[in-house]
């Protein structure tokens, strides 16, 4: 996944999506759609009726930023499961939050970010508190703790835009698939990536405690609450949870493990992603606690 | 392959940890008082005076005094400060003050001038990283409201690495600074001064675009709890002229210039008593360039 960062752009570009309609979100979905479509696993209404996706002013599935009133929207912040790959917006997890706020959501989910981009985009918020409007709450749903960006040295090293990629979903088969695509570069940080950082995780352990505290930080000091969750999936181990048991940040672990295919439409779209039920399942968990710390 | 531009080696903090409730705690400089602190020992000392780089005033050691507090910073307990009626100051050994009383160095003559205390959150051999680290620490935790906050930004290429835990203990960190040559001692750090060396601080993208996260991070977090910041780095240490992103930060670059008139000896150079940072008379240029711009800013407060 490529984003580009500008100094003058109040939050992160997804610029191949900026101000965009259509109908698969990334390369292989619709491949996934097409080779799928027969599946008894694919929910009909994908047949029936197009997905489509809609992107707003700077790339993201929302509307437009100042569309939003101050204290009167939750923003949340995610991977993929956020964004709502391969679903409809109604039946993202989040949608749910919104019918039972009355509040609506700005979605600032990303497709293959992990914490430090979370972080990173959570700053520029803040940053530019006076050109965004503020929410009455944020909600965090952190992706899976091994992901992490590389900033590219690519032809714009002395333009406006850089780089970042997210290698951790699909690195190593990218680097297997396409050895000539990838440059020097690359191939430092996957070594380093799969040698050290994801091997011996202390530093990894740090990097997503620093983010998800600056994130919070960082909104809870512009007067906004906020709420944290993960799949257990997706989640810390003992030695990470040391540093957030002891600290004052709390994330919700959501284990949708029971929702298996024969529950029913049990996929989004792509046959990738998880489906309606698990993202109702996800609601159904961190509504109490939603109940309780933000509303 | 790009040639190095900078020998890399790990630079030992020594026993510094993470712990949720409060800033990094250096636990190698907790509550030490005297004549010495692990950067600046007496081994160094006697090597310095050998080779005869030291002032004269250095002659007797003890003329430079430290005092750390119970997390190793060499300042008061915070918990001391109180909110509003004081300078804090966040940066390298140039802000720790290395191998010069705390009186000496450039913040504390800021404070005299201002009537200000100063909290002293100088960490030697500390990169952006570890600056915007404890910044979001420090606020979490709620620690005492400086009136302002100045950050004196290290070399952009610094970075902290983090080992694996132990017996249940805090994690464990340590930084890297490109050009202080200590080796080391296991798998993990090797791993990383490979990195360091043969990707970070060659294909410098990803270290600016950390830097800048680093200098937004910190910046944004004190001014969303109504806190101003000042922003320098030292003319050694600018790196911050070389990417884009740069552009768009407030960052002074700070040097000390010394006029004819003014007696400076350029063979018998102005260093502190380690030998390796900036001494008396620097101390007091940089607190003369910094002077202006932090009056302008306690004045508007």
């Amino acid at each position: 996944m490529l984003f580009k960062m500008k100094s003058n752009s109040p939050l992160i570009r997804i610029s191949h999506l900026q101000n965009n309609t259509h109908e698969f979100q990334f390369g292989g979905e619709e491949e996934a759609f097409n080779k799928n479509r027969s599946s008894p696993s694919m929910d009909p209404r994908y047949l029936k009726t197009p997905l489509l996706y809609t992107n707003n002013s700077l790339g993201y599935r929302t509307k437009e930023f100042e569309s939003f009133k101050d204290n009167e929207f939750i923003l949340v912040f995610g991977c993929s499961y956020s964004e709502g790959v391969g679903l409809y917006e109604e039946d993202i997890w989040h949608n749910h939050v919104a019918k039972m706020t009355g509040l609506p959501i700005m979605n600032m989910g990303l497709g293959g970010t992990g914490a430090d981009i979370i972080s990173l985009n959570s700053t520029l918020y803040v940053h530019n508190i006076d050109k965004l409007p503020k929410p009455k709450a944020v909600i965090f749903q952190w992706p899976g703790r091994a992901r992490k960006y590389f900033v590219d040295d690519g032809a714009n090293k002395y333009g406006d835009t850089i780089f970042s990629t997210v290698p951790a979903i699909g690195l190593e088969g990218e680097v297997e698939d396409h050895p000539h695509s990838y440059n020097t570069l690359k191939k430092l940080d996957f070594d380093y990536y799969t040698e050290r950082y994801i091997t011996y995780p202390g530093n990894l352990y740090h990097t997503v405690f620093r983010d998800v505290m600056t994130a919070n930080t960082l909104f809870n000091s512009i007067g906004a609450k906020t709420f944290n969750w993960m799949w257990k999936a997706d989640g810390l181990d003992a030695d990470s949870d040391f540093l957030f048991d002891k600290s004052n940040i709390k994330i919700s672990k959501v284990i949708t493990d029971h929702i298996s295919e024969k529950s029913g439409y049990y996929h989004a779209r792509d046959m990738i992603h998880p489906g309606p039920l698990v993202h109702d399942e996800v609601f159904r968990q961190i509504k109490p606690k939603l109940e309780r710390s933000i509303l | 392959m790009v040639a190095l531009e900078f020998p890399v080696r790990n630079r030992a903090l020594p026993g510094t940890r993470i712990y949720p409730r409060t800033l990094l705690c250096r636990e190698g400089f907790k509550n030490i008082q005297g004549t010495w602190s692990i950067d600046d020992n007496q081994e160094k000392y006697e090597n310095n005076k050998t080779s005869g780089i030291l002032p004269e005033k250095y002659n007797d050691p003890s003329v430079v005094q430290y005092s750390y507090n119970s997390i190793g910073y060499r300042t008061k307990e915070f918990e001391e400060f109180t909110p509003n009626e004081f300078i804090l100051c966040i940066g390298c050994s140039y802000t720790e003050g290395t191998g010069l009383n705390n009186s000496e160095v450039w913040h504390h003559l800021l404070g005299e001038h201002f009537n200000l205390p100063i909290m002293n959150l100088g960490f030697g051999g500390a990169g952006g990283d570890i600056s915007a680290f404890n910044t979001l620490q420090y606020i979490k935790n709620k620690l005492p409201k400086p009136k302002l906050v100045i950050f004196q930004w290290p070399q952009t290429f610094r970075k902290m690495f983090v080992s694996e835990r132990h017996r249940n203990e805090p994690f464990l960190i340590q930084s890297v600074v490109p050009s202080i040559d200590i080796t080391s001692p296991n798998i993990v750090e090797d791993l990383d001064l490979q990195y360091m060396q043969n990707r970070y601080i060659v294909y410098k993208e990803l270290a600016y675009v950390e830097q800048y996260t680093y200098y937004m991070t910190a910046n944004t977090a004190f001014k969303a709890i109504g806190v101003p910041t000042f922003n320098f780095t030292f003319n050694n240490d600018n790196d911050y002229t070389h990417n884009y992103l740069f552009n768009s930060l407030q960052m002074k670059t700070v040097v000390a210039k010394f006029g004819l008139d003014e007696q400076y000896d350029f063979t018998k150079p102005d260093v502190a008593r380690d030998g390796a940072h900036p001494g008396t008379r620097h101390q007091e240029k940089y607190a003369e360039v910094l002077l202006p711009d932090i009056g302008e800013i306690l004045n508007a407060i």
